[in-house]
């Protein structure tokens, strides 16, 4: 193999080693992930946390909680931290419209008071 | 370049030929993340019908007050870990660990039957209180919104299951392990779709 090839091969390796974390990177992440579930599972049993009474608190530690678990399930486990930007831009452009459509739809029904 | 190393070589040329697109992307894979920014709109549609009608009980019982967080939270995290399990699969496939990949292919199928088991006893124990599919507009949206996500994952197993058969035949190997990267997707996005309704749907408190 000529020393030019086998340059290209080792960079080719290198960029698939880049291209998914490891299994323990794996592991951390879904340690993690398990761990902010039983926070969020905690917030149900008030008489442990009894600053989660206050609504706002609730939902506003609840929506972060939960946008940081997709936002890690999406970027990890489903690659689109190393993937091209253009299934970013596509998945996220999905969820932007989704997101905005029933904002409003439940603004218009009065859902939210 | 020696002899040993060209067949390799080709494999791996073989391997990226799917990605010889103008987006630099496989088809297959960018079709299904297309697919899954429109299940947004879909499952967007569903819990929103549920958030306008949960209230809606027409004086006979709500599902939220039937909810067993507890329960509901062991299937979370069944499913939660069914996402692990399926990258230590697609991982296992990238290195042609056949063995590895397939055992962890059929954790996550039976991972996801043990959710969907959870769903059914939920099911049945609302049903014995009193909650049928049209007692009030709350139940018919409770019911749609979550039997639409267990179908997801029923067919996510399916999908499992036939790569676990492909498997075993020798017709999937780390070759074509972009099929299981795709079925992952899926995979993982079904999950993702519950870590919203756990959080909307069960965790939220009724004012």
């Amino acid at each position: 193999m000529s020393e030019t090839t086998e340059a290209a091969v080792e960079t080719h390796d290198e960029a698939h080693d880049d291209h998914h974390p490891s299994d323990w990177e794996y592991i951390k992440v879904a340690i993690i992930l398990a761990v902010v579930t039983a926070a969020e599972v905690a917030t149900y049993f008030e008489s442990v946390f009894t600053f989660f009474e206050t609504r706002w608190i609730l939902l506003t530690s609840l929506f972060t909680m939960m946008i940081f678990k997709g936002w890690l399930v999406a970027r990890v486990f489903m690659h689109l931290k190393q993937d091209k930007p253009v299934l970013q831009q596509s998945f996220f452009s999905g969820v932007l419209l989704a997101t905005t459509v029933y904002i409003v739809t439940l603004l218009a029904f009065n859902v939210f008071g | 370049m020696a002899t040993a190393t060209a067949p390799a070589t080709d494999t791996h040329h073989d391997a990226h030929d799917p990605h010889a697109t103008n987006t630099g992307i496989s088809n297959n894979k960018l079709a299904m993340w297309l697919f899954l920014s429109t299940e947004c709109l879909l499952f967007g549609a569903l819990i929103s019908t549920y958030l306008i009608y949960k209230t809606r009980g027409n004086g006979e019982v709500l599902p939220t007050d039937l909810f067993d967080i507890p329960f509901t939270s062991v299937s979370s995290f069944v499913l939660l870990m069914s996402s692990l399990t399926m990258v230590l699969a697609l991982s296992a496939f990238g290195r042609n660990d056949l063995d590895r990949g397939k055992a962890w292919l059929l954790v996550t199928a039976m991972l996801g039957a043990v959710f969907m088991g959870g769903q059914a006893y939920e099911f049945t124990a609302f049903y014995e209180e009193g909650l049928g599919y049209t007692t009030n507009p709350a139940a018919s949206a409770f019911y749609t919104l979550t039997g639409f996500h267990g179908a997801h994952v029923s067919i996510g197993i399916v999908m499992l299951m036939s790569l676990w058969v492909a498997a075993n035949q020798g017709k999937l190997t780390g070759k074509n392990s972009e099929t299981v990267e795709i079925v992952g997707l899926y995979w993982h996005f079904v999950d993702l779709v519950w870590i919203f309704i756990f959080t909307v749907i069960y965790l939220i408190p009724p004012e």
